[in-house]
């Protein structure tokens, strides 16, 4: 039970460090790929 | 260490993102004052005390290679550093190709033993270890890369390869080493995916390389108008001395034939030097004792000595060339498509393989964590479009080949895709609008004389004159069959006229002011001389024996298709300018003839490049098409800039696009195909993706709880062979494109 309970957890944090990494924390200023 | 400027070349950068990952490392090394990054170039050029090894080991740092260009000649290493790239990429295609498609083939046929045979294993094993191989020798620099854009925040299609192959190999020799752990509907190995994933995506760069990777070729046309060695006096001894040894105010010696190998004063002796590299006057110009010439000309007919005044980077000839590089410098490099479409695909992809995870986890059959693993390992594997590394250059490379057919000649796939998107084209006048060689357009002779007589005359004192205009007073007497008489007592005013003894009679040829001066009565002439003037036609007055004879008008004449083209371009919604260095009257006649209202006239040849900046700056998206060396300053700058074919080399050199058939109708045609090409490449992007994107919910196990199966290799093997086969056959639809209302056929 506690397994799946942290194995869950798990899984949504690296779906919120996807998140965070890709869309929240883009560099800004700097040149992006479209430039 | 003294202030210095060095040259870097740079390799590996693929994106724009790149050129700020390697200008912020050079500008961290102590010492840097100024450092800027050449993306068409894959140069750096940095400013400051630093030394060149420390940059370079800035550069290593932040993951690409560098190495010092020695000086302003040095573009042999890069060309064949490019060749090496090149030729790598074509043996990756070779090798994953040899490993892939006999596995493709060999599982679609049923002719390779099952997994979980005692024979199979040892198969499955070896063939584990070689796509292994593959990976890390043909495909290693897709995760380089996957990685350098992960550490930007950023996702692209190298992240896309890294994953869907990464993530085939590791299932693989998972499903091989255990395969009781895994259940059996998802027993299959992926390593023929893997491989030819890398051979595709190898191929399609190769592809792209070829069509591209010439846009320093102008650059170094220029750079070989420059001698490597020059003839110098030192101590009263001549000695053949390397071009950068050259000192200023030194003595040097040019002999016929030869290129003038800096800029200078001449201080003894004269000649007639060709300077129509530079500044297009295809006649030579005489040179005397304190004339100037200028590096890259050529010396013609005698031998002089002249002074050093500019040497180095201070030329006109070094001037231009970094204006041309500057210029391309400044030129954003498109970005690619697909990397747009991966930066939100891959972290999607990526959010759908941890729910997937989590919902066979939470709801799954058991073996749970088994089926858990299998189903997020698929949905990464058939993730990663096998065609999308063609999509891009498959569209290019028909649509480079059409326009091609239609006489648009286009130097990189950059190029085809702005101009799909150009607001304004600015066209030079003279060679571009017109054709650039003056013709005798009307003969209005005066009561008592005809027209034959009034050429024949011409004709006869221009027959010794080089002026543009002689040549062509004389076509049109040619062109009539005149036999034209022979002239003595000639004597040419420069800027004004001519004249002669023809038959022994006194002819005066030349403007109004010239005839004026020598006692000519012109006034029964002047209603001609005014209404020609609006024309903007050049007239030529002729007199015989003091008396007036008739006017002769010469202009360089409008393109016949000129105004046909204009029109398609505003009808294609393109504002239409005219660039000229003509006064403004010459320069609206033109206009007016053509249908272009908009006019700036009496730009110097070397602000013409500034006049498409400052367009740009407006906002608009600038095609400039011209023919000169002065045109190619503007022709590099501008966002896509079009050389007509019979220009010089430099310009074409210069120019995205060339039109070979020198009409107007070329720009209209090249903007037709390349929004074509690039509606096809989105349709390709849309084909390489979707039939993976259906893979997608299969592999994460929607289809299970109705029908009880799980990702079908079958069907990952079908998406993969689909979408390669919808790229290449809608890129070959491209070639069915007509552009409308060009009256061109093809060639």
């Amino acid at each position: 039970m506690l397994t799946t309970i942290l194995i869950n957890l798990a899984g949504l944090g690296l779906i919120a460090a996807i998140v965070w990494w890709f869309w929240l924390t883009k560099p800004r200023g700097g040149r992006s790929e479209e430039e | 260490m003294p202030r210095q400027r060095i040259r870097l070349s740079i390799s590996g950068m693929s994106c724009a993102g790149c050129v700020a990952a390697v200008e912020d490392a050079l500008r961290t090394v102590p010492g840097v004052e100024k450092a800027s990054v050449n993306f068409a170039e894959h140069t750096a050029e940095v400013e400051g005390t630093a030394s060149a090894a420390a940059l370079i080991a800035a550069v290593k740092e932040a993951g690409y290679e560098a190495a010092e260009l020695r000086g302003i000649d040095d573009e042999t290493e890069k060309e064949a550093a490019e060749r090496a790239h090149y030729r790598r990429l074509l043996i990756d295609t070779a090798i994953a190709g040899g490993v892939g498609v006999p596995l493709f083939l060999g599982g679609m046929f049923g002719l390779l033993p099952p997994v979980d045979s005692p024979g199979g294993r040892i198969f499955w094993g070896v063939a584990g270890l070689v796509t292994l191989a593959v990976l890390i020798f043909c495909g290693g620099h897709f995760f380089t890369g996957a990685w350098k854009a992960f550490r930007r925040h950023n996702a692209n299609m190298d992240t896309l390869i890294a994953i869907g192959t990464g993530s085939a190999w590791l299932f693989s020799m998972g499903v091989i080493l255990f395969p009781e752990r895994v259940p059996t509907l998802a027993q299959h190995a992926y390593f023929d995916a893997a491989a030819v994933i890398i051979a595709l995506i190898s191929l399609g760069s190769a592809l792209e390389m070829r069509a591209r990777g010439k846009t320093s070729e102008a650059i170094k046309r220029l750079i070989r108008l420059q001698p490597k060695s020059a003839r110098v006096i030192r101590d009263g001894e001549e000695m053949d001395v390397p071009i950068e040894r050259i000192g200023l105010d030194e003595t040097l010696r040019v002999r016929p034939g030869e290129r003038i190998p800096v800029d200078g004063v001449i201080i003894e002796g004269s000649s007639t030097v060709d300077e129509s590299m530079l500044t297009g006057e295809p006649l030579p110009v005489k040179k005397g004792v304190g004339d100037e010439v200028t590096a890259g000309t050529v010396n013609q007919s005698g031998t002089f000595l002249f002074r050093a005044r500019r040497i180095g980077k201070d030329t006109v000839l070094a001037h231009i060339i970094e204006m041309v590089r500057q210029a391309q410098a400044s030129k954003p490099a498109i970005g690619r498509l697909a990397d747009r479409v991966a930066a939100v695909f891959v972290p999607a992809v990526l959010i759908v393989a941890v729910l997937t995870f989590l919902a066979w986890y939470d709801f799954g059959p058991e073996p749970r964590v088994a089926y858990a693993l299998v189903t997020t390992m698929t949905v990464l594997i058939i993730a990663c479009p096998c065609a999308l590394g063609l999509a891009t250059p498959m569209s290019i490379m028909v649509g480079v080949g059409k326009a091609a057919e239609y006489g648009v000649l286009i130097r990189n796939g950059d190029a085809l895709q702005q101009a799909s998107r150009l607001t304004t084209v600015v066209l030079d006048k003279t060679g571009t609008v017109t054709s650039g060689k003056p013709q005798v357009t009307a003969l209005l002779p005066a009561a008592g004389w005809d027209e034959l007589q009034l050429l024949r005359l011409a004709a006869a004192v221009e027959s010794v004159s080089e002026h543009p205009l002689a040549h062509a007073v004389l076509e049109s007497a040619h062109q009539r069959g005149i036999a034209v008489p022979e002239v003595t007592d000639f004597h040419a005013e420069a800027g004004h006229g001519v004249r002669g003894r023809v038959e022994g009679r006194e002819v005066l040829l030349g403007n109004p002011r010239f005839l004026t001066r020598n006692g000519v009565a012109v006034e029964v002439l002047e209603r001609a001389v005014s209404e020609l003037a609006s024309r903007a036609e050049t007239p030529l007055l002729l007199a015989v024996d003091g008396e007036a004879a008739g006017v002769i008008a010469v202009a360089d004449p409008v393109k016949p298709d000129s105004r046909a083209a204009v029109e398609r371009l505003r009808e294609a919604g393109i504002r239409v300018v005219l660039l000229t260095g003509d006064n403004r009257a010459t320069a609206e006649a033109v206009a007016r003839q053509v249908g272009i209202v908009e006019v700036i006239a009496q730009v110097l040849p070397g602000d013409k490049g500034e006049r498409i900046a400052r367009l740009q700056a407006e906002g608009e998206r600038v095609g400039m098409v011209g023919d000169g060396i002065n045109d190619a300053p503007a022709l590099a700058r501008a966002d896509v800039g079009f050389a007509i074919g019979t220009g010089t080399d430099v310009a074409i050199e210069s120019a995205d696009i060339t039109l070979m058939r020198g009409s107007l109708h070329g720009v209209a045609d090249a903007i037709a195909i390349s929004a074509a090409t690039v509606r096809n490449i989105k349709q390709n992007l849309f084909g390489a993706f979707v039939y993976n994107s259906i893979g997608i919910p299969v592999a994460a196990g929607v289809l299970y709880p109705f029908f009880g199966t799980l990702l079908n290799p079958m069907v990952a093997a079908a998406a993969m062979a689909m979408s390669s086969v919808t790229v290449v056959s809608n890129a070959n639809r491209l070639r069915l494109f007509r552009p409308r209302s060009s009256p061109h056929s093809q060639i």
